[in-house]
């Protein structure tokens, strides 16, 4: 928000000094008419030129200064607009205007008083000695009058730049407008000397003046007595005239000292106000006290630190939001930290459990692939008693199948043995057969014969019964041959079906031999797998029995970690509410984003 | 009836015949040139047995028994029966309980025969 600069700044600025010069010109004049005799008929050509004059000086003087404040002027009518540069420049027109008003001042009373002088001197024709007094007057004069007009003049200039800055000026630019110049010292050497040289000189010239009238007067006196009345004179004559333009000079002079001192003290009374504001921490960011020369470089410098303060502070506000931004999420963090280490304590309690559970699965395991172990070398010893067994018998079964063979060969030969003999008993079966018949044909030629042949059929008969009884003990043994030929048929059957069991059971005892052998060689490697599975169950329960001494170690770690946790969340707490404390000091101290 | 001296008791199956020993020539193997006697029952008759020879001709029976006892009595047969029987029918003996036929070995071939031919 900005404020534009009031009209008719560059006339209320320049206006002291229209009051200074004239002023200075009537102490002058007072002077002038108290201390010098000015010659008949020349006071009223010293009047009129002395109105001239100043009216002149006074008017071309003004004329200059606001040629000089153009650009103030323009601001204030409007007719130039409010931007950096002519605010910079009008900033520099004001810091220019008290100096300029001094020379001025000088300019019209010291180069007036000469011009004065001069004129009157040409025009009234007064005495050369009055003429050149009167000229010393006004360069006596200029300097108070210049000093009058300044110190008038800077608490304006002051007044116009602030409201430059109230116009939208930045301290930057009024920084490069009013460069800092250390001359202080000097302005007050300058002030001390002109307040001082100007009344001793007055007061020395005045005296100096009256005491060479009086020299003179008495010197034109005839006697001592006359010598006498004219000092007597003199006396009494008084010094009213003298006091007064003493007091009239002091009072100048302290008027010029009270001004020095309220343009000098002011800038240092006003840091004086600032600093006691920073020091209450009350920042406000633009605002600089307009000074001068030393005063002027303290004021910038301790804006320039209210706004690197302000910045830091902003900085600081930041960085507070942003700790307590971030305490508060260390808090939020801090309990969700908390919280998850908590379910991580009970995670890792339950995995200890599960770690001591898998441990005792693991010494169990071990211990029974121990077992299996020694079992499975159990398993090895009985395959290769077995194995041997199944050699054992494979060996009785290829002897009992020799036997077997041995019997069937023998039973072969047997049987062949009775189909001889029973061949042999159907011969003689034939043959007792034919007797049979013959018997019974002789029988028959025997009863055929009658008598003569009685006994002959009776031997026939006799032999015919022999002959059947042959036949009846033949057919009795093929009945014998045929059950030895069934039996041994039989046994020829059994004997091949005992030579087949005996070949399949030799196979059998092969294929069980060999299996045995495979047993041995598979219950081996298992052996060796299971004293390997044993050494890796024991290595394993040696692993179990570190991971469970390993999940205590964490598991300690983490509750420490939890308890850790709850310290640090409880820590982050108190930095929440120390951010936040922070943050309310540096709100205070006026740390705000402008 | 004239008594008889030898014969040969002969089965056939279940029945018994009695020859005279007088007109069997020679008791021989069965061959295949036999006639069974079985058939005269309206039977085959079995495979084995002996053949009596009565000239060039035979005749099969299942055993044959030489009976050595002399003069045996002959029981006559009724005329009727014995013409009936094709004259082959002898008569009957007594032996043991039994009565036998006797058949003339010739008469018993004709009707073999006979029956083999057909009518």
């Amino acid at each position: 928000m900005t404020t534009p600069l009031p009209k008719g700044r560059s006339r209320w600025l320049t206006n002291p000094s229209s009051v200074a010069v004239p002023l200075g010109a009537l102490l002058g004049v007072f002077y002038v008419a108290r201390v010098v005799t000015l010659p008949e008929g020349t006071r009223g050509w010293f009047a009129g030129l002395v109105i001239l004059l100043v009216g002149g000086f006074n008017l071309a003087a003004d004329a200059y200064e606001q040629g000089r404040l153009r650009t103030i002027r323009g601001l204030g009518d409007g007719t130039i607009s409010s931007r950096p540069d002519t605010l910079e420049r009008a900033a520099r027109e004001a810091s220019q205007a008290g100096m300029t008003t001094f020379l001025l001042a000088f300019a019209c009373l010291g180069g007036g008083s000469l011009i004065l002088a001069g004129l009157w001197y040409l025009i009234a024709s007064p005495p050369l000695a009055v003429a050149v007094r009167v000229g010393l007057v006004g360069l006596l004069l200029g300097p108070l009058t210049a000093v009058m007009a300044n110190l008038l003049v800077l608490p304006r200039a002051r007044q116009v730049i602030e409201e430059l800055m109230a116009a939208g000026l930045s301290r930057e630019a009024l920084a490069t407008a009013l460069p800092g110049r250390e001359g202080l010292r000097r302005r007050l050497v300058i002030y001390a000397g002109v307040g001082a040289a100007t009344p001793m000189l007055l007061v020395a010239d005045a005296n100096l003046h009256r005491w060479f009238a009086l020299f003179e007067r008495l010197a034109q006196q005839p006697d001592d007595a006359a010598a006498r009345l004219v000092l007597a004179a003199e006396q009494s004559a008084g010094t009213s005239d003298l006091i007064l333009l003493g007091v009239l000079l002091i009072g100048t002079v302290v008027l010029c000292g009270w001004l020095a001192g309220n343009a000098l003290g002011q800038p240092l009374k006003r840091l004086g106000g600032e600093t006691e504001r920073l020091a209450q921490g009350r920042y406000e960011r633009g605002r600089v006290v307009i000074a001068e020369f030393e005063p002027w470089a303290a004021a910038n410098a301790l804006s320039a630190m209210e706004a690197h303060l302000l910045d830091a502070l902003v900085g600081a506000q930041d960085a507070s939001k942003g700790i307590r931004t971030a305490a508060e999420e260390l808090v939020e963090n801090g309990a969700q930290r908390e919280q998850g280490a908590a379910e991580q304590s009970a995670a890792l309690m339950a995995t200890t459990a599960t770690t001591e559970e898998l441990a005792r699965s693991a010494r169990q395991i071990s211990a029974n692939a121990q077992r299996v172990s020694e079992i499975a070398r159990t398993t090895l010893l009985a395959a290769q008693a077995g194995k041997d067994s199944a050699e054992a018998f494979t060996s009785a079964m290829g002897q009992v199948r020799q036997g077997n063979q041995a019997i069937a060969d023998s039973v072969v030969k047997l049987n062949k043995r009775v189909q001889q003999v029973g061949r042999i008993i159907e011969f003689i079966d034939g043959i007792a057969d034919k007797s049979d018949l013959l018997a019974l044909n002789a029988e028959l030629e025997g009863h055929k014969a009658g008598s003569v042949g009685q006994g002959f059929g009776l031997v026939a008969a006799e032999m015919r019964r022999l002959a059947e009884n042959v036949m009846t003990s033949t057919r009795e043994i093929s009945r014998l041959i045929e059950d030895i030929r069934d039996a041994t048929n039989a046994a020829v059957m059994a004997t091949e079906a005992g030579v087949k069991a005996t070949d399949t059971g030799a196979g059998l005892a092969t294929t069980v031999r060999d299996g045995l052998g495979d047993i041995v060689e598979f219950a081996n490697l298992s052996a060796d797998a299971m004293q390997s599975i044993s050494l890796a169950t024991a290595q394993q329960q040696a692993g179990s029995d570190q991971l469970v001494s390993a999940m205590e170690d964490i598991n300690r770690s983490t509750r420490k970690n939890l308890e850790s946790a709850g310290e640090m969340a409880r820590t982050q707490g108190e930095l929440v509410g120390v951010s936040r404390e922070l943050e309310q000091a540096i709100t205070t101290f006026g740390g705000t984003r402008s | 009836m004239k008594p008889i001296d030898g014969i040969a008791l002969c089965r056939v199956g279940e029945a018994r015949l009695a020859f005279p020993c007088d007109e069997i020539d020679a008791i021989a193997a069965v061959g295949p040139d036999a006639l069974g006697a079985a058939l005269a029952f309206g039977d085959v008759g079995s495979p084995e047995g002996k053949a009596l020879a009565h000239g060039h001709r035979l005749l099969q029976v299942d055993s044959v028994d030489v009976l050595a006892t002399t003069a045996l009595a002959v029981l006559p047969v009724p005329a009727v029966i014995a013409r009936a029987a094709g004259g082959a029918l002898a008569g009957f003996v007594l032996l043991a309980g039994d009565l036998w036929p006797i058949v003339s070995v010739g008469g018993l071939l004709d009707f073999l025969e006979s029956r083999r031919s057909g009518p």
